[in-house]
C-alpha cells in the first residue's frame, strides 16, 4: 500500500539540530532537544569540574549546563550574543534528565536520510568513537552527529576536536 | 439521604405512628403515590409542611453531593510545577515592577495596574503553598486505635484526647510524622501512666489515665503536644542508669532539661522489664534522629507525679526555610538561619594563624577555626578577614567560624534539590531560586567542614562542645 511504502521512507529520514561549536558544525537529534534557551547568568558548582558550567533557573527547574568545548578539548572561542543553551534530554539505563549545553550559535534542523549517515572512522586511539553517532552528509556539508547520552554521561571525552580536524580536512 | 418521612418526624409535623400507618397504606394499596402525597391526602401532613420537608430533603442531597467532591487527587509533580510556575510569575513581576520603577513612568493609572498585578501574584503564590497542606487529623485518629489496643495490652484504662487535630501541615511532614507520634504515645502509655488505677486513686488522680495529644500552629512553626497525667520522668532512675552506663560522671550537675535528653541517647531505656511495648532501647533515639531529619526539635517537661510532656516543634513545610543570602565574590550562597548563632566582623586582634596557614578567631571566650568559603570552594573573595563577615555555624554540636565576604539579606527561599547530571558535591545540600531568578546554592555545614579539612591545610580542631558555649539568644549582635 502507498501509505506504508511513505511511512516507511519518511521513517529513514532524520531531523537534527545543528550547532557550532568552536569552528566545526555538530548535530543532535532533534528529539533529543526541548527547547532552545538565550544565554543568561550561570551559578558555579564548586569545586565541580571545568566543565560543568553550573546550574541556571529554567523556568523554576534547576538546569545544569555544560560546556562541550571544554569537555571534548575544543578551541575555546569567546562568548557573543549568539551564544545560547539547547535544552536536551539525556537518558542513562536508570535515570533521565535535561541538561544544557553551551553552544556557539545553532544553525538550523537539517532532515538528513539514514544512508546518508556513514559511521564514524577511527579517528585515533584516543577518541572512542562511539560517542558519534556518525557523519552525516547534507549537501556539501558533512555534519558531526553527536551521542549526547554517551559524551554527557561520560566524564572521561578528551579529543573530540581530533574529529573535526580530520573532518574539516576529508571536507577540503 | 434522609427519607421525607423521618425529616418529617425529626421535626415533630408527623407522628411516627401516623408515618407507619401511611407506609403500610402506600405498599399495600397505592403503590404510584408517593409518599408526600399519601400523607398530604389522608390529612396528616399540611403540604406546606411536606414542600418544606422536600426541600430539605434536597437541600441534604446537594450538600451530600458536595461533601463527596470536596477533594480531588493530583499527583505531587503537577503541584511542585504549579508551584514552580508561580514562583516564577512572581520573580517576573517583581523585575518588571523594578524595570518599569527605572523608567520613571508618571502615569498613575498604570501604577495602580502594576500594584493590582503584584497583590494578584502574591496571593497566588501563598494560595500555591498551601496546596500542600494537610490536617492532621488522619494520623491523630490513628492513635485511638493505638490507645486501645496499648489499653487492653496493659489493663490500664487509659483515654486519650485529641486537639487542634484540624491543624493543617505540609503533607511531606505528615507522611513522617506518624512513626514518632505513635512510639511516644506508646511510651506514654507504658512508662507515663501509673502502672495501675489504685495506684493512680492512691495518688489523688481519676481511675483511668489520660493522654492529650494537640497540634497548634505557633509563629511559622507547628507544635505538636502529648501529655500524659502519669507519674512523670524518675530524674533518678535516668540519672543512675546514665551513670551504670557511663554516659555522665557520677557527680555531674545537671540541669533538668539535661536530664530529660539523656532519654534520646542510643540504647538507653529505664524500664525494668522488657516487655513487648517498650523496653527494648530502641526508641527515642530513632524518634529524634526522624524529627531532625524534618527540621523539627523535641522539647521535655516532666513534674514528678503530675505527668510529662512532650513537645514536638516542627517547621510547617520542608520546602521553606529561612535563609541567610551571603556573598562570596561574585557568588552568592544560602545559609539555613536554623545554623547560625551569630554573625560577628572580627577585629584584627582576634585573628590567630597558625603556621600561616591555620586560622581560627577568638569570639569572646571561644577560640574557633576559621573557615573561608572562598577558600573551601576555591573561588575568589576578600583576603583580610577583619573586612568581612565571621558566620559562627553549628553542626553536630560542633561550631565552626566561617568568612564571607558580605551579607545579603534573610529570605524564604524554597527549597528545590541540586539537579541530576551535576556531580555531587557534600557541601551543597539543595539550591533555591534566588530573588533576582538566579540560583542560590544552600550550604550545608556538616559537608562544609568535612570539604575544608580536605582541601585545606590543616587546622583547629574544635574542642568546644556546645554544653559550655556561651552563645544564647541574647549573644546575637554585630560588633562593629
Amino acid at each position: 500500500m502507498s501509505t506504508t511504502t511513505i511511512i516507511e521512507r519518511s521513517g529513514k529520514i532524520e531531523q537534527f539540530l545543528t550547532f557550532k561549536l568552536a569552528l566545526e558544525e555538530y548535530g543532535v537529534p532533534i528529539l533529543k532537544v526541548k527547547e532552545i534557551v538565550g544565554l543568561q547568568d550561570i551559578t558555579p558548582i564548586p569545586r565541580s569540574p571545568d566543565w560543568i558550567l553550573g546550574v541556571i533557573n529554567l523556568r523554576g527547574l534547576m538546569l545544569p549546563v555544560v560546556d562541550l568545548k571544554k569537555k571534548c578539548g575544543l578551541h575555546p572561542t569567546e562568548a557573543n550574543i549568539r551564544n545560547c543553551i539547547v535544552v536536551a534530554d539525556v537518558v542513562s539505563p536508570n535515570k533521565s534528565f535535561s541538561m544544557g549545553i553551551l553552544v556557539d550559535e545553532v544553525e538550523e534542523v537539517v532532515s538528513i536520510n539514514q544512508d546518508q549517515i556513514e559511521p564514524s572512522p577511527h579517528f585515533s586511539a584516543k577518541l572512542k568513537s562511539d560517542y558519534l553517532l556518525g557523519l552525516g552528509k547534507s549537501g556539501k556539508r558533512i555534519i558531526i552527529l553527536l551521542d549526547l547520552d554517551r559524551v554527557l554521561l561520560d566524564s572521561e571525552v578528551v579529543g573530540l576536536g581530533e574529529v573535526a580536524k580530520e573532518v574539516s580536512a576529508s571536507q577540503t | 439521604v434522609r427519607k421525607v418521612g423521618e425529616i418529617l418526624v425529626s421535626s415533630g409535623k408527623l407522628d411516627a405512628k401516623a408515618l407507619e400507618e401511611a407506609i403500610e397504606f402506600q405498599k399495600n394499596e397505592n403503590q404510584d403515590k408517593k409518599l408526600g402525597e399519601v400523607l398530604v391526602e389522608s390529612g396528616v401532613v399540611d403540604s406546606l409542611d411536606l414542600h418544606d420537608a422536600l426541600k430539605q430533603q434536597d437541600h441534604l442531597r446537594l450538600s451530600n453531593h458536595s461533601a463527596s467532591h470536596e477533594s480531588i487527587r493530583v499527583s505531587s509533580d503537577r503541584l511542585d510545577l504549579l508551584v514552580d510556575t508561580i514562583g516564577e510569575l512572581v520573580i517576573a513581576q517583581a523585575t518588571f515592577s523594578e524595570r518599569l520603577l527605572h523608567l520613571e513612568l508618571k502615569d498613575a493609572e498604570a501604577s495602580r495596574q502594576l500594584r493590582h498585578i503584584e497583590k494578584l501574584s502574591r496571593s497566588l503564590q501563598e494560595a500555591s503553598l498551601s496546596l500542600r497542606m494537610m490536617v492532621i487529623r488522619p494520623v491523630f485518629e490513628k492513635m485511638h486505635r493505638l490507645v486501645r489496643d496499648l489499653s487492653k495490652k496493659t489493663g490500664k484504662e487509659i483515654e486519650l484526647h485529641l486537639s487542634g487535630a484540624d491543624t493543617e501541615i505540609d503533607k511531606s511532614v505528615i507522611d513522617r510524622i506518624g512513626d514518632p507520634l505513635m512510639h511516644m504515645i506508646r511510651n506514654s502509655c507504658d512508662h507515663g501512666l501509673e502502672f495501675s488505677s489504685a495506684e493512680r486513686v492512691r495518688a489523688g488522680k481519676s481511675p483511668s489515665g489520660n493522654i492529650y495529644l494537640s497540634a497548634r500552629h505557633r509563629s511559622g512553626e507547628v507544635v505538636i503536644e502529648i501529655t500524659d497525667d502519669g507519674q512523670g520522668l524518675h530524674k533518678n532512675k535516668i540519672l543512675e542508669k546514665a551513670i551504670a552506663k557511663g554516659l555522665i560522671q557520677s557527680h555531674a550537675v545537671l540541669s533538668d532539661a539535661e536530664i530529660w535528653s539523656l532519654i534520646f541517647l542510643p540504647g538507653f531505656s529505664t524500664a525494668e522489664t522488657v516487655t513487648d511495648l517498650s523496653g527494648r532501647g530502641v526508641g527515642m533515639d530513632v524518634v529524634k534522629r526522624t524529627v531532625e531529619s524534618i527540621r523539627g526539635r523535641i522539647e521535655i517537661e516532666s513534674t514528678a507525679g503530675k505527668g510529662s510532656t512532650f513537645r514536638l516543634i516542627l517547621p510547617l513545610t520542608l520546602a521553606i526555610i529561612d535563609g541567610l543570602i551571603v556573598g562570596v565574590g561574585q557568588q552568592k550562597y544560602i545559609i539555613p538561619m536554623m545554623q547560625i548563632h551569630e554573625a560577628i566582623r572580627p577585629k584584627k586582634e582576634d585573628l590567630v594563624t597558625a603556621m600561616e596557614v591555620g586560622e581560627a578567631v577568638r569570639v569572646r571566650k571561644q577560640i574557633l577555626p576559621l573557615f573561608r568559603l572562598a577558600q573551601v570552594f576555591d573561588i575568589p573573595g576578600i583576603q583580610d578577614p577583619s573586612e568581612g563577615i565571621v558566620l559562627i555555624l553549628e553542626s553536630n554540636k560542633q561550631s565552626l567560624a566561617l568568612l564571607v565576604d558580605r551579607i545579603d539579606q534573610i529570605r524564604q527561599v524554597v527549597i528545590k534539590p541540586v539537579s541530576e547530571g551535576v556531580p555531587k558535591q557534600i557541601a551543597v545540600s539543595g539550591s533555591a531560586i534566588l530573588p533576582d531568578g538566579t540560583v542560590g546554592l544552600l550550604i550545608e555545614i556538616h559537608g562544609l567542614m568535612e570539604l575544608s579539612l580536605k582541601h585545606s591545610a590543616p587546622r583547629y580542631e574544635s574542642t568546644q562542645t556546645s554544653e559550655n558555649s556561651d552563645f544564647n539568644e541574647t549573644s546575637k549582635e554585630h560588633s562593629p
